[in-house]
């Protein structure tokens, strides 16, 4: 090998380990790329954020309370930040099928329709437009909305379809409501068979025509029980009011609840968890598998599975006072269920009032 | 502290790094006929014990891929992250503060915006020793904002964080207690994020995600930020996932009271007593959970010599829990076995790092007396591990991974450099295993070191203005400051 070879060589291999660092020189002395991880100081996983944002952004452009005639003098249309915000009134002469019509074209571009006073979307109306209601809206049979707000109440006619999110202060639903997104209220919801979400949220949820489930609340205090005892199982188990049930829980297998138990405490199971039957819990339910709650149970909350859930008839979550939490993969809600507080679900929940037959 | 030149032991550790490895393979392509051996015994020993370090570095390597893999491809655990709603138990949030005048304000006032139910949050600065202003910025922060806070001077009593948290824990009767540093900017939904997971009656413990705020100071911080990632990004989320020791951080964390009463309390003879108290829950059936999403900003050493007094005592508070922790771990019949595994490879992360530098020892003394041609592919086998566990791929893959996921783009440049800060790691952890063996053998106490803070920027939230507002001296605030004031 000469003289050149053994330089080209060296060369070469110098290149070689030294050229992985010359971008790295270039970031170094150059940054371009030297910013913390943005972190959202305000964020605080509201679920009614969206709607929160359009009121805002409403009480932004019309004022907080703007009379019948200074909506009127705003005019039919504005634009903020090129989205295009169209008023509609009562007395615009809008009879339902101009409405829709109207809505249609709207739903064409990044809109805002905003109904001045009480709004009624014909069925079948399919836009994407963001609508408000200052006052109560009425979604006709078969809708398909993007997103969907009142001031007032929400009355859902059967089969609507809301892309993103709605939020009022009471709504009702028809039966087959499909929300892809959230849907909460500010006081209740109440849902019809069929219908089902991804995540909701209101201080009462009833699933059903039947204003009370049959078993009462747990009451508690403002503060959670002083628990002293935390009961390890090391395998499948079962708890009954045969063993002292004033403590936490935590099975390293599956768990079932015998009929009718009481618990003051909170229960953790690694697999599958069962409540049978009228069984109450005033603390936590949680399994890294799937839940079962059987008909008329009471469970303070929160009730969390890796897995799915299956509440049964009448059964209650949460309590009037002390609103809480559901997270799961997939829910399934029986009728004359009552939860207060927030649902949150991967898949989807759904309401099924037919009898399911478990087979366990 | 004594001051530190980074770059002689970066020196030091790159020439061991190349060296050793190369002589090993060149011997395998020089010697054809090796001498026979002088010492049988003793070679074999040697070998052994080259042959376990290099299970070992497999081991660890191998871990990285694993949670890389896990994390990138796995399913992944969040279940705590939306509980919205709940009986929220009662809640102290400690700051423990030792002379830090500097920061101390910020989080404060970032404290006083959250979003948990007042009647049911303490906020208590835990003011230990300082000998700054500390104590005067808490004072006047609490007298801006009454009824908020609770603090906590303390002026006398066995220095350490362990030993200030111990006496502040004393003093309330709150259920869940949240640890902040000094130096930390918690968001507004961050104490009910970290408290979440406490509603499961099996978990003890909850660590959030820290996330540096001064990362484009220098080369280091810029460094510190990408190790930051891959150890929390990937490391920490994908023992979540995979259901393994998450460990809790001692900052940016809630502890369920009961579980602590329940192992003893804090041990004030740990340096490191969250990662005691992680392995202590874990030992009597409880669990520790990372929250990912729970993010936090803190602020990275500006300085090598800080950040190498810093990493000094991690590695001589992790090592100290791992003499009391393993053998008991390693034979606890009532952990699943992955527990067991993963723990005590978390034990033993400190170690890696005299263990590699053993391991190059051994190889070189193998070079000159070994015989035998076998031993040399065990060594060429070694140099390629040691090269992987320096950091060129498996954690380097770690840290890509986490720049990835976080949605960084130009910062994964910087990725070579990191081999500097290994280097510089591996050298300091290394000294300081040596000094706490000899402290053990002299029967002298592991001394706590605080960290010293720069804080030059901050967040853009009211609590930029605090700073200010609570540095003037006092007798030149002649109004009584309100939450208002301060924040306008």
């Amino acid at each position: 090998m000469n003289h050149f070879s053994q330089l080209g060589l060296f060369v070469t291999a110098m290149a070689l380990m030294v050229l992985p660092f010359v971008p790295t020189l270039r970031e170094w002395l150059a940054p371009t790329d030297d910013a913390p991880l943005p972190i959202d100081q305000n964020a605080t996983h509201e679920l009614r954020h969206f709607a929160d944002s359009l009121r805002k952004l409403i009480g932004h452009l019309l004022g907080q309370a703007p009379t019948r005639e200074e909506l009127h003098r705003i005019g039919k249309t504005l634009f903020h930040n090129g989205t295009q915000v169209t008023i509609l009134h009562d007395d615009d002469g809008l009879d339902l099928s101009a409405t829709g019509a109207e809505l249609q074209a709207a739903g064409k571009l990044a809109h805002i329709t905003i109904f001045a006073d009480r709004a009624q979307i014909p069925a079948g109306c399919e836009t994407l437009a963001d609508i408000f209601a200052m006052k109560d809206i009425q979604v006709g049979s078969s809708a398909q909305l993007r997103s969907c707000c009142a001031n007032g109440h929400m009355l859902l006619a059967q089969n609507v379809l809301i892309h993103r999110w709605a939020d009022a202060d009471t709504i009702a639903a028809g039966r087959d409501l499909t929300v892809h997104g959230r849907i909460t209220a500010l006081t209740s919801i109440r849902f019809s068979d069929n219908s089902q979400f991804i995540r909701a949220g209101a201080p009462v949820m009833y699933f059903g025509d039947r204003d009370n489930a049959q078993v009462a609340a747990i009451e508690m205090d403002a503060l959670p029980l002083p628990n002293s005892r935390r009961y390890l199982f090391d395998s499948d188990t079962t708890i009954s009011d045969e063993i002292p049930c004033d403590g936490d829980f935590v099975i390293r297998g599956s768990a079932q609840i015998a009929a009718g138990s009481t618990i003051f405490g909170s229960i953790k199971a690694h697999d599958y968890l069962r409540l049978q039957e009228s069984v109450s819990v005033a603390g936590s339910v949680i399994s890294g598998k799937g839940i079962v709650i059987g008909a008329g149970c009471a469970i303070v909350g929160p009730l969390i599975s890796e897995d799915d859930i299956i509440i049964g008839p009448n059964s209650i979550i949460g309590s009037a006072a002390i609103p809480t939490t559901i997270i799961c993969r997939k829910l399934v809600v029986a009728q004359g269920v009552v939860i207060h507080g927030v649902v949150t679900t991967q898949d989807s929940a759904y309401v099924v009032f037919e009898e399911i037959q478990l087979g366990i | 502290m004594r001051a530190h030149f980074p770059a002689r032991n970066a020196i030091m550790a790159g020439l061991s790094a190349i060296i050793f490895p190369v002589l090993a393979s060149a011997q395998a392509l020089v010697i054809e006929a090796p001498p026979p051996a002088e010492h049988p015994l003793l070679l074999r020993i040697l070998t052994i014990m080259l042959a376990t370090i290099v299970v070992m570095l497999i081991v660890f390597t191998a871990r990285h891929y694993v949670f890389t893999f896990a994390r990138l491809f796995g399913r992944q655990r969040q279940p705590y992250l939306d509980i919205e709603a709940g009986n929220w138990p009662t809640v102290v949030v400690f700051i423990a503060a030792h002379n830090e005048e500097l920061v101390i304000a910020d989080s404060l006032t970032a404290l006083l915006e959250v979003d948990y139910p007042r009647d049911r949050l303490i906020l208590m600065p835990v003011n230990d020793r300082s000998s700054d202003d500390t104590r005067m910025i808490i004072d006047r922060i609490a007298a801006a904002n009454p009824g908020r806070l609770n603090p906590f001077h303390r002026t006398e009593g066995r220095p350490g964080k362990a030993a200030a948290l111990r006496d502040a824990t004393a003093l309330v009767s709150a259920e869940v207690i949240v640890i902040f540093d000094a130096d930390y900017l918690p968001a507004r939904g961050l104490i009910k994020q970290l408290v979440a997971p406490l509603f499961d009656p099996e978990v003890a413990a909850v660590m959030g995600r820290v996330v540096p705020l001064n990362v484009g100071h220098n080369l280091l911080t810029r460094l510190l930020d990408l190790e930051r990632a891959g150890g929390y990004q990937v490391d920490q989320a994908a023992r979540m996932n995979l259901g393994l020791v998450p460990q809790y951080g001692g900052t940016v964390g809630a502890v369920r009271r009961r579980a602590l009463e329940e192992i003893g309390g804090w041990d004030v003879d740990m340096l490191a007593e969250d990662t005691d108290i992680t392995f202590r829950f874990l030992q009597n059936g409880w669990k520790t959970v990372y929250q990912n999403r729970s993010e936090c900003y803190e602020e990275v050493p500006e300085t090598w010599r800080v950040r190498i007094g810093q990493i000094s005592r991690w590695s001589r508070g992790h090592n100290q829990v791992m003499k009391k922790n393993l053998i008991k771990l390693i034979f606890n019949s009532k952990l699943r076995r992955r527990e067991r595994v993963d723990g005590a490879i978390l034990l033993g992360v400190f170690m890696m790092s005299p263990i590699l530098v053993v391991g190059w020892a051994l190889a070189t003394v193998l070079f000159f007396i070994s015989p035998q041609h076998w031993v040399l592919g065990w060594l060429a086998f070694f140099a390629l591990v040691a090269h992987s566990a320096l950091g060129n791929n498996a954690a380097f893959f770690e840290i890509a991974a986490a720049t990835y996921l976080d949605g960084n783009r130009n910062r994964i440049r910087l990725l070579p450099m990191s081999m500097l800060g290994f280097l510089v790691s591996m050298v300091t952890i290394s000294k300081a295993a040596v000094k706490q063996l000899m402290d053990y053998f002299r029967r002298e106490e592991l001394i706590w070191h605080k960290t010293e803070r720069f804080r030059r920027m901050t967040i853009a939230t009211s609590a930029a203005y605090v700073d200010t507002v609570a540095l003037i001296p006092v007798a030149e605030a002649a109004a009584p400051l309100t939450s208002e004031s301060i924040k306008t």
